[in-house]
């Protein structure tokens, strides 16, 4: 069995396949890759299973060992130092692109730039144990009993590898865009004003600091009057976006909590939420509204 | 048959508002369980929050069902449901000894009351589990009795400890695993709220009542031992 040693974690990195479903009832958030389209991308390379862990990485990726064989695929926000260590020869690691990597070589991969989170794929996934039906890690959470991030020495089993790898394929990663955010109605749209509503898709708004997995913070251009007061907690989900009393909004990620007590004004809609797991601290986002028939297929007849 | 009135929360979520067309004494948890396995509707999750459901629905291949095949569904689910099993009862032993609850002088003092009296009213009412969020099984147990209705703490502790029992306007709960929180914290339990090891990894489900009944440290202290 091949395994890979954490040597360094970077900022934030953490073990995580498409999430946890299931549990919301007992007040687990799904959590898994808050990019999926990248997780997705670098799977698909790979000729994994498209639930096989990856391993995310924030801001700066830290640096692994691999004890056996295996092959690596990088995707999500670029990481332009990324190298392969492997008797004292280095040799960068291109996006997108399947690497082999022998025994005893080193991943080092550096500062993530233009996005936020970059994910390191591995042929047969990472194959720690699944808790509830899951690998992935709730970060915002490290004493639940449902995985935290990686720390150094921490040794990851792969698992056994059946797919086969796509060479020599060239994919163009999505650059991070300036368009805005795409986002639908939600719960309490109705019971804010309509400058509010309007509010939201006027002003630029900054990517706050503390923004992590549970939730991106945005500052600089505060929802403005009386917001709705709620008589009762409700269901929330990733992509919502809260109105806390100071009136700076937040997008749910997707370590955020189960149910809020703070109004929701619209929701990012799926297609977009890996954007927003790719704005960086200090970042400009802004939304825009769009009818919810817009974005998918509404069906009348049950097919399903 | 209930009424419910149907919230698009995004193009992939709806909120089911049940108002007050179900008995309290319905589990909440089970109606959802209900709706989950005899799922026309494609089903990713479903979260029962008070007096509602959050229903998330699977996007991908499938077409996405609109407002009346939902609303229809629903009718159906919620009129075969038969309440089956009623809400579970929980017994919590608590600990109020100030060496493991904090703020318990200072809430008796903010609510004109003495300690005494702040930890009989605790454990002198049955409560309801409301919902469960903010973090894996942190129950929200309503209703508090009003006179022990006080505001979180101004700042929040960086680190609760697990089996911590905190009070905050209406309501009270049990902390399942160490996390930062506000709630002002008036006693601790042994007892284990949440085990991710389990299949059913929360002891309480949305509609079971909880009560608390107070234990001394010296047994506090053993129990903690045995576990």
């Amino acid at each position: 069995m091949s395994f890979i040693r954490v040597i360094k974690p970077g900022l934030q990195s953490s073990v995580q396949d498409l999430g946890r479903y299931g549990y919301r009832h007992a007040g687990v958030p799904s959590s898994g890759v808050f990019d999926r389209d990248a997780h997705l991308l670098g799977n698909l390379l790979l000729g994994n299973d498209f639930n096989d862990a990856s391993i995310e990485m924030t801001l700066d990726g830290g640096s692994f060992e691999v004890q056996g064989e295996c092959w690596i695929c990088l995707s999500g926000a670029s990481m332009p130092h990324a190298q392969l260590l492997t008797d004292e020869r280095a040799v960068p690691i291109p996006h997108l692109w399947p690497m082999r990597v022998e025994d005893r070589s080193r991943v080092l991969i550096g500062p993530i730039e233009d996005g936020m989170r970059g994910y390191m794929c591995i042929s047969g996934g990472v194959s720690t144990e699944r808790v509830l039906g899951s690998r992935s890690s709730l970060v915002s959470n490290p004493n639940a009993g449902l995985g935290q991030a990686l720390r150094v020495g921490d040794t990851l089993p792969i698992g056994r590898f059946t797919g086969s790898i796509q060479e020599g394929l060239e994919i163009h990663a999505r650059r991070a865009s300036d368009a805005p955010i795409r986002i639908v109605k939600s719960h309490h749209t109705s019971q804010f004003s309509d400058v509010q509503i309007q509010q939201l898709v006027d002003g630029v708004f900054c990517v706050s600091t503390r923004s992590n997995r549970a939730g991106v913070r945005l500052d600089g251009h505060a929802i403005q009057g009386t917001l709705p007061e709620l008589c009762q907690s409700v269901g929330t989900l990733p992509g919502y976006i809260q109105i806390p009393p100071d009136g700076n909004p937040i997008i749910l990620g997707v370590d955020g909590p189960v149910t809020g007590g703070y109004p929701v004004i619209g929701c990012v809609i799926d297609e977009d939420l890996g954007r927003v797991a790719q704005l960086r601290p200090n970042a400009k986002a802004s939304f825009k509204w769009i009818d919810r028939k817009d974005v998918v297929l509404v069906s009348a007849e049950s097919d399903v | 048959m209930p009424e419910f009135e149907i919230i698009w929360t995004s193009e992939r979520s709806v909120w089911v508002e049940l108002g007050d067309s179900l008995s309290m004494r319905t589990s909440r948890a089970e109606l959802s369980e209900t709706i989950t396995q005899g799922s026309e509707l494609p089903i990713r999750s479903i979260t029962p929050v008070g007096t509602g459901l959050l229903i998330e629905l699977l996007m991908g291949e499938h077409d996405l069902p609109d407002e009346d095949l939902i609303s229809r569904f629903l009718s159906g689910a919620l009129s075969d449901f038969s309440g089956g099993t009623p809400p579970q009862e929980h017994l919590i032993r608590a600990c109020y000894d100030e060496r493991v609850a904090p703020d318990l002088a200072a809430v008796a003092e903010q609510c004109g009351l003495k300690c005494e009296q702040v930890i009989e009213m605790h454990q002198s009412m049955s409560y309801r589990v409301d919902s469960i969020g903010f973090a894996p099984g942190f129950g929200y147990l309503k209703s508090l009795d009003s006179r022990l209705h006080v505001p979180r703490r101004p700042t929040p502790r960086t680190q609760v400890p697990a089996g911590s029992i905190g009070i905050a306007d209406r309501y009270t709960a049990v902390y399942p695993s160490a996390t930062p929180g506000g709630w002002n914290l008036i006693g601790r339990t042994t007892q284990v709220m949440f085990d991710a090891r389990i299949a059913e990894p929360c002891v309480f489900r949305v509609g079971d009542t909880v009560r608390f009944e107070s234990i001394s440290f010296d047994e506090f202290e053993s129990m903690r031992a045995d576990a």
